[in-house]
């Protein structure tokens, strides 16, 4: 228990430091912020429209540390500004279905790869020098050379347009309302196999390696060898014994790589026009819409965080050392 | 090192990887001398690959082929930036924090840690946004969202490397800071820059493409990503034109896949274990295997064949191929066991024992393999079995004791589903039944019921050995096979084990196979003993007759190499003629009233432990003084305030008269570490692997300038003349990794004297070593000290070697001094309880295995340091005024103290249990 509030109390100070970069991020920038941030309204407004808008995004309250609480202040109550290219629209509001969309799409994938790339490496382990363990790890790790959204596009090519197995774009048909039907569940789940497939095949390679390393470092521990000379089957020296400590260093690295596997799966929503933060983000870079930007920074990390935090809880659960040390 | 490359060079992922970069490199160089010009709209848009246009062109009607040429040049520049720019920085910051440690660490941990949290792309993209387009800008955006997990890797791996005794042997020679980081710790974690760098270029490629397909970068300028960006701007997908997606993506991944390989690569040559082989078994072995899982299990022991030996090995030969030829483990041996019978199998490291008891089992590490002989348990041949019957045999009727039992548990499952899956395998089925055989068990050897849901963390070394025990007898075999079962453990608490295996033997009637490299240990509990050389068993006998002239040289050889308790001893000073006993030599070092305290436990669960409680000793010149204790109690702790490595909470510490800590109180100064020097426990990690031997003497020549650098070299030879490295020639341009154990230990010796100290500590200095050396190692330490009139302050747990070897012996217990006193009277007339428990336990004879132990049960780890006498818990000649007040050190004889009540000088002490 005191291991997870220490733990949160890390991820508190890490989003408040997210917060105060998103703050400072502008600020610190060569050039005016605002100039920047209404680059594109230049010539088109009256200056008292500008000065109001100004007002609106905080760029004018004093000096830069009553900006900062007055902008502690939104943040707190759930007021990221307004978005620029959707105007008037509150960035919270844009962002809203956005987060849910990406965080299934790429919440299960991430799992299933990890599950998966987990179970591979297991097995290659344990049939050392099997076609398992020469051909697959540099086979994926060919393919996860790939940047995320090409290999998107590819599949979207191959499996969209040439063989037309999947729908191009978008969670779900135009025809379809959202609501808990079974009918707009699997139409959701046929638009979301390639994103998904995607995501899987990029990173599988690099879970599968991590737990066949793992794997055969303790292979060659003492406790495998005894548990061999017990007289126990094959299958279980390999769950019981080697998988489940193996899965620790695993689970670990997995925490940590669950930003940069975010990154990549937000680029390939781009490819499929899922309606997820990447697509919100790459129309915010392109219409320079600097709040929701900033805000769409803030969402993604405040959940990565989350999800750490909650990897973190799941080690300390999982391994009886840290779970008994209290 | 060089072997290091070398077998880079032979590998054959990196061959691969480096082709592919070289043909990469070409390209950008030379690349866009020979291609169009990429942004000239020379063709029709969207139209395939042609003659004109290899790669055809895009949707403005541009070379593709031109793009990706030119496009290689900033990405792959960028990338490489990025790379070198993100390991400085990590390197800088992770080293800096890793080596201080302190509030440095903790200030830069947290912000490593926050960046690192932090997701890369949404970061790069606010900070590219507010920058003006172009590659140095996205360089530096780059570098702040990749820096910090490099740093956390430098970070763990400068913690690890400066934990190595061959940097604290650089701060006790006297190397200033900046020096260390650089020349003992970086050179050793020069793989992992290398693969970091590589991991980042790779990072780096890939993040960049990507900000670039987001627009973020120059879109006007021809890269890999804006290539991406264009492609995906002009409906590519919808014209069908993959001659545009496909090179440039080729190229990405196949430049990422390179670098993987030479990752990969390295990974390999410096783990060697990693690399992938050649299918270790057979199709028929794996069905085998599978059978075996699958079969019936037999829960009925096996039946005792009449008369016979128990186990009977004949011209066993096993064997391990290495890289550089076969290596024969074990060489023709042939022995047999009887049942109810203790067979003790003795050699050093190295000589096959261990492998011995692996093939009886069948559990051989590969590449290890048995390549002929038999071995018939009960007249079945164990290595012709089949899978089905050998998981039968094994633990049924042959189970084995592991040396640590710390690595045998699983550490993720209780004790008690450890013992409960070795009955399941082997037909125990019901919950009832195996819940009874577990409390049965745990009973045979005096643990608690309840412990069976404890995890193996939790228990104290020796009950976990004790577990150990009580899984090998899960299934009442017939033999058991311990393999160094005490090895890891003190002196009282293996007494403790080896005489429940006795009482255990007795009561069961099973036989044993004991596996050590202790002798005498073996004479004591043994029937019969082999001795293994080199593979080969060279002689079989009885206790008894093992020290008749007949035997062979080497068991010989062997007998000889333990000092005894008793007898003459080998290693004494020589009694200096015309010096009368009064002329007492003078005091060099002092010790009064140390007090030292650590604090342990993690965030708020911090405790803190008094490990050093008073600690007073002085050490004169030129004597050598033994500190004996078991684990834990505090013996290494002095030493690291002796050599300054840490700081006392409180005392002083005098050196020929001067208060050293009031002179010198930060930081300990050069004239110091001249004159106190050290040698480390594990001869292994003393030295740096990176450096030669004579980069080892020539620091400590230099920094305190016994001699002009001119003459370094000559100085060096004689040193090693002087420990007994001669030829001196033939040593001192060699990498420690091509010495012995000993010849190391040497090394570190002559490194010590090279600043001509007046006092040499020596921590556990043979303890790691064979143990035909060791006697020669410590008879080199005498040799000095009569010879250049050295003081020695020897720390040990072995009373034996202190015996022959100190002038003086002090007795540790839980931080405090508890006796001390001339060698002799110290081990012929122990006083102090705790002392009298240590010597009884040392076993040199049956006798002194089967005598009781005279204390409670406990460890000097444990011990509570804050109570008044720390032994008072397990004393069993404990009193009330043992628990209140602290014994004074009392005075036996000349110069021999001891810290007990029973001796009290006042009136109402229990003189009459003093033992006299």
């Amino acid at each position: 228990m005191g291991y997870a509030l220490r733990r949160l109390g890390f991820y508190l100070l890490a989003a408040f430091a997210s917060i105060t970069l998103n703050f400072l991020v502008p600020r610190l920038m060569p050039g005016d912020p605002a100039s920047a941030m209404f680059a594109r309204f230049q010539g088109q407004m009256q200056p008292e429209a500008m000065a109001a808008l100004r007002a609106s995004f905080g760029l004018d309250a004093g000096s830069t540390f009553q900006q900062y609480i007055a902008y502690l202040k939104h943040v707190f109550t759930g007021d990221l500004g307004r978005s620029i290219a959707y105007y008037p629209t509150p960035v919270t509001d844009v962002i809203g279905t956005g987060l849910a969309w990406t965080l299934v799409l790429t919440g299960v994938a991430v799992i299933l790869s990890f599950a998966l790339g987990t179970f591979l490496g297991t097995l290659a382990a344990w049939r050392r020098g099997g076609l398992l363990d020469s051909m697959f790890p540099p086979v994926l790790a060919f393919i996860g050379a790939f940047p995320y959204f090409w290999l998107a596009m590819f599949a979207l090519y191959l499996f969209g347009f040439v063989l037309g197995w999947f729908p191009l774009r978008h969670a779900y048909s135009y025809d379809m309302t959202p609501g808990p039907t079974v009918g707009f569940f699997l139409d959701a789940v046929h638009h979301a196999v390639l994103p998904a497939a995607t995501i899987v095949v990029a990173t599988v390679g690099g879970w599968m390696l991590g737990m066949r390393n793992n794997m055969i470092g303790i292979l060659g521990s003492d406790y495998i060898t005894m548990a061999r000379a017990k007289g126990l089957s094959q299958r279980r020296v390999m769950w019981r014994y080697a998988a489940r400590n193996a899965l620790l260093p695993s689970i670990t690295s997995f925490g940590m790589a669950l930003g940069f596997v975010l990154s990549g799966s937000l680029l390939s929503e781009i490819i499929f026009s899922y309606p997820g933060m990447g697509y919100l983000l790459v129309q915010a870079v392109r219409g320079q819409d600097y709040p929701l930007m900033q805000g769409l920074f803030l969402i993604i990390t405040l959940s990565v965080l989350c999800a750490n935090w909650l990897v973190d809880i799941t080690i300390a659960w999982l391994d009886p050392r840290t779970k008994t040390n209290e | 090192m060089n072997s290091w490359l070398r077998a880079f060079g032979r590998n054959r992922k990196a061959t691969f990887g480096g082709l592919i970069l070289l043909g990469f490199a070409f390209m950008m160089v030379f690349g866009p001398l020979l291609v169009q010009d990429p942004t000239a709209f020379l063709g029709v848009p969207h139209s395939p690959p042609s003659w004109q246009h290899w790669l055809g062109t895009t949707g403005q009607g541009q070379d593709v082929l031109a793009q990706v040429v030119v496009g290689s040049r900033v990405t792959l520049l960028v990338g490489f930036a990025v790379g070198i720019l993100v390991v400085l920085v990590g390197a800088i910051v992770g080293v800096t924090a890793g080596y201080f440690g302190g509030w440095v660490d903790d200030s830069l941990s947290i912000l490593t840690n926050v960046f690192l949290v932090i997701p890369g792309l949404p970061l790069a993209v606010i900070l590219a946004a507010y920058l003006p387009v172009g590659p140095v800008s996205l360089t530096a955006v780059l570098v702040v969202s990749g820096w910090a997990w490099n740093a956390r890797v430098f970070r763990s791996q400068t913690l690890s490397l400066r934990g190595r005794d061959y940097v604290a042997a650089a701060v006790v020679a006297g190397e200033g800071r900046l020096r260390i980081i650089t020349r003992e710790i970086l050179p050793n974690m020069a793989s992992l820059l290398v693969s970091a760098f590589i991991g980042t270029t790779i990072y780096a490629i890939g993040a960049q493409v990507g900000l670039e397909f987001l627009g973020l970068g120059d879109v006007g300028k021809v890269t890999w990503g804006t290539n991406l960006y264009w492609a995906a701007n002009d409906a590519t997908l919808l014209t069908g034109s993959w001659w545009i997606l496909l090179p440039t993506g080729l190229c990405i991944a196949l430049v990422g896949f390179a670098l993987t390989m030479l990752n990969f690569a390295i990974d390999e040559v410096t783990n060697p274990r990693l690399r992938t082989e050649r299918a270790a078994k057979t199709k028929a072995d794996v069905a085998d295997l599978k059978a075996a899982d699958k079969a019936p299990r037999d829960k009925a022991p096996s039946p005792a064949s009449e008369g016979g030996p128990v186990l009977s090995v004949s011209h066993l030969v096993v064997e391990f191929p290495a890289d550089s030829g076969v290596i024969t483990a074990v060489d023709d041996v042939s022995f047999e066991i009887r049942a109810g019978e203790v067979f003790g199998l003795a050699g050093e490291s190295g000589s096959g024992k261990s492998t011995i008891g692996q093939a009886i089992l069948q559990i051989l590490q590969p590449p290890g393999r048995v390549a002929r002989g038999e071995i018939h348990f009960d007249g079945a041949d164990i290595l012709v079995m089949s899978a089905v019957e050998l998981r039968r045999f094994r633990w049924r009727d042959g189970s084995m004791v592991f040396q640590s039992a710390m690595n045998a548990l699983n550490p993720v499952l209780t004790v008690g589903e450890q013992i409960a899956d070795t009955l399941e395998a082997h037909g125990v089925v019901t919950s009832e039944e195996i819940r009874r055989r577990t409390d049965e068990l745990l009973d045979l050897v005096d643990i608690d019921r309840k412990n069976a849901s404890a995890y193996p963390h939790q228990l104290s070394g020796g009950m976990r050995q004790r577990v150990v025990m009580a899984i090998a007898l899960a299934l009442r075999p017939r033999l058991v096979i311990m393999d160094e079962p005490t090895t890891a453990l003190d002196v009282v608490v293996q007494k403790e084990i080896l005489k429940r295996v006795m009482k255990l033997e007795e009561e069961l009637g099973f036989s044993i196979l004991f596996i050590s490299h202790d002798l005498p240990l073996m004479l004591a509990f043994a029937d019969r003993v082999g001795i293994l050389y080199k593979g080969k068993l060279v002689d079989v006998a009885a206790p008894g007759d093992l020290g008749l002239p007949e035997r062979h040289a080497y068991t010989k050889k062997l007998m000889h190499a333990f000092p005894s308790l008793t007898g003459p001893r080998s290693l004494a000073a020589p009694r200096r003629e015309g010096e009368g006993k009064d002329k007492e030599p003078e005091i060099l070092l002092s010790l009064r009233g140390l007090h030292k305290s650590y604090k342990t436990g993690t965030g708020l669960r911090k405790r803190r432990r008094q490990v050093l409680r008073d600690v007073s000793f002085d050490v004169h010149e030129g004597e050598i003084v033994a500190l004996v204790g078991e684990s834990g109690c505090g013996k290494s702790t002095i030493a690291r305030q002796i050599m300054r490595i840490e700081t006392p909470d409180s005392g002083r510490l005098l050196f020929a008269g001067e208060d050293v800590f009031q002179r010198e109180p930060r930081r300990a100064s050069l004239a110091y570490r001249g004159k106190v020097q050290f040698v480390f426990q594990d001869p292994f990690g003393s030295l740096n692997p990176v450096h030669t031997v004579a980069h080892h003497l020539a620091r400590p020549l230099l920094i305190h300038r016994r001699v002009t650098p001119d003459r370094v070299r000559e100085r060096s030879l004689e040193l090693l003349a002087q420990v007994g490295l001669t030829p001196a020639a033939d040593y001192i341009d060699r990498f420690p990794h091509t010495l012995s154990g000993g010849q190391r230990q040497r090394v570190a010796i002559a490194r010590a004297l090279a600043v001509e100290p007046r006092i040499i500590l020596a921590d556990e200095p043979t303890s790691m070593l064979d143990v035909s050396i060791r006697l020669e190692i410590l008879s080199l330490f005498r040799r000095l000290s009569n010879e250049l009139g050295i003081a020695v302050l020897f720390i040990t747990h072995d009373l034996a070697s202190a015996r022959n070897l100190a002038d003086r012996i002090l007795v540790l217990y839980a931080g405090t001094v508890v006796e001390e006193g001339i060698a002799e009277d110290v081990i012929r007339k122990p006083k102090h309880p705790y002392a009298r428990l240590l010597l009884s336990s040392v076993i040199d004879s049956r006798e002194a295995l089967l005598a009781a132990i005279e204390a409670h049960p406990g460890s000097a780890h444990d011990a509570d340091t804050r109570a008044a006498c720390p032994f008072s818990a397990r004393c069993l000649q404990k009193h009330d005024v043992c628990e209140t007040a602290r014994p004074e050190a009392n005075l036996i004889s000349i110069g021999h103290h001891v810290r007990c009540h029973l001796y009290d000088n006042t009136p109402g002490a229990h003189a009459d249990e003093a033992i006299s």
